[in-house]
């Protein structure tokens, strides 16, 4: 309350005017200054805080609590099926529902569909742009969505007169502001999650090429997207070269929760498929899991003798074995609730650039650099 | 301004996360793990001895 006397002399309420005058500017100044300040102290105070409470939940370790279980059996997993046909390095692949076929993606452009049982080509398809990045098989199998150095995620519906003008049926859905790292279909054929070297994440409406949500809070490209298997939640992930996992709600499009660990980008993410846990893979050498529940990492997969960058990380069909694809060509076989490395898989000539098991779990399928793609069962 | 304000909301919200001890989701990984064991074909064979990607190739051309 300011206590303003009805008699003050007009020569003080001038200099009171002149102050007045001249606060504002300095005062807003300060003001944000101190509130800066503030805000800053707060962050620091909430981090210590959160590291603290988060260092508080690690009590035993998981190799420990696993190691009254019997190791992991002999697998006899090798490779199976060797896909030729690309021209270029293979950079991404998907499995189709169907659990036979699988599309794959070039650093030519090409996307080719195989049959992953006969290793026919049933499909070759020339996209717009080099370095498809992405590709992704629709829940139903009658759609493919690609997309990468154009900025695009684009579908095309899958029919057996390909030839004649091919390019025409690629449909733009997805437009960022840079590459397209990572696509995915969110449970449906018309909804479409990207990634992309902007740093954010977007949902599109296929058939309108709209986009419903899209998701700021990255600090780098993000190379990896991936949703719950048993998908009874609202929530996807995300991580790229800020190091972070970001867990997201879709519903409101906020960042509900961050897992930090890793020391250089992370390439890969996926779901256990109890749908609480989740792997990354990074230029680290490091595979991690992390778990939604303790909100921190759980577990790390590393070796002195692994130095390569793990770029494709997935689970079998139980969760028990972890698969990792690195750049010194090979697949390790971990256990993932031992952390240790049970086999290692020979047969890629260059490095591997994507690892996805079937949806069955029945086999697991790897992309390589040497322009081939690999079935291990 | 806009940044730190977005970091310190941010870090608000994670500090009200729930969370569990790493020996109790251990505990569940673990118990998930064993109970998924049998319809793991690639730890303990395909349920019905069949993987139609462990045949020879031969034999699916016959």
């Amino acid at each position: 309350m300011a206590d303003e006397k009805p008699t003050t002399s007009s020569s003080s309420s001038a200099a009171k005017e002149q102050t007045k005058k001249t606060e504002p500017a300095s005062e807003i100044a300060s003001r944000a200054a101190e509130s800066i300040e503030l805000l800053a102290r707060e962050a620091e105070e909430l981090r210590v805080k959160l590291d603290a409470e988060r260092n508080k939940l690690n009590d035993i370790p998981i190799e420990q609590a696993a190691d009254r279980l019997s190791p992991l059996p002999h697998t006899g997993i090798k490779s199976r099926r060797l896909l030729k046909g690309h021209a270029g390095k293979v950079l991404c692949m998907d499995w189709s529902m169907d659990k036979r076929h699988i599309v794959s993606s070039s650093q030519d452009g090409k996307v080719i569909v195989w049959d992953g049982f006969t290793t026919n080509k049933e499909h070759a398809l020339t996209t717009a742009t080099t370095w498809t990045m992405a590709c992704a098989y629709s829940p139903s199998s009658q759609l493919i969505a690609c997309g990468g150095l154009d900025n695009k995620c684009s579908v095309v519906p899958l029919s057996f007169d390909d030839d004649i003008q091919q390019k025409k049926r690629f449909r733009a859905v997805a437009t960022h502001t840079s590459y397209m790292s990572c696509c995915m279909f969110l449970r449906s054929d018309n909804l479409l999650l990207t990634g992309s070297g902007d740093s954010t994440c977007a949902i599109w409406d296929v058939e309108s090429g709209q986009l419903i949500q899209n998701f700021h809070g990255h600090t780098g490209d993000v190379f990896a997207i991936d949703v719950p298997r048993c998908d009874t939640g609202n929530i996807f992930i995300s991580a790229g070269a800020d190091k972070h996992t970001l867990v997201w709600d879709i519903r409101t499009g906020l960042c509900v929760q961050s897992f930090d660990g890793h020391e250089a980008d992370i390439n890969t993410v996926r779901f256990h498929p109890n749908g609480d846990a989740f792997a990354t893979g990074s230029d680290d050498a490091s595979c991690r899991l992390f778990d939604l529940r303790a909100d921190r990492q759980v577990c790390i997969y590393e070796k002195d003798s692994i130095l390569f960058p793990v770029n494709g990380v997935d689970f079998s069909a139980s969760g028990r074995i972890l698969f990792a694809g690195y750049g010194d060509y090979r697949v390790g076989v971990w256990d993932s609730l031992k952390a240790t490395r049970h086999t290692t898989l020979y047969g890629h000539e260059n490095r591997i650039s994507c690892l996805k098991s079937s949806p069955d779990g029945t086999a697991i399928c790897t992309a390589s650099w040497d322009c081939t793609i690999r079935i291990w069962a | 301004m806009e940044t730190i304000k977005q970091q310190t909301e941010q870090l608000r919200v994670e500090a009200h996360v729930q969370r569990k001890k790493v020996s109790e989701v251990s505990k569940d990984l673990i118990e998930y793990c064993e109970k998924n064991k049998g319809g793991d074909a690639l730890i303990s064979g395909p349920p019905d001895n069949h993987n139609p990607f462990q045949e020879k190739k031969s034999c699916a051309m016959l």
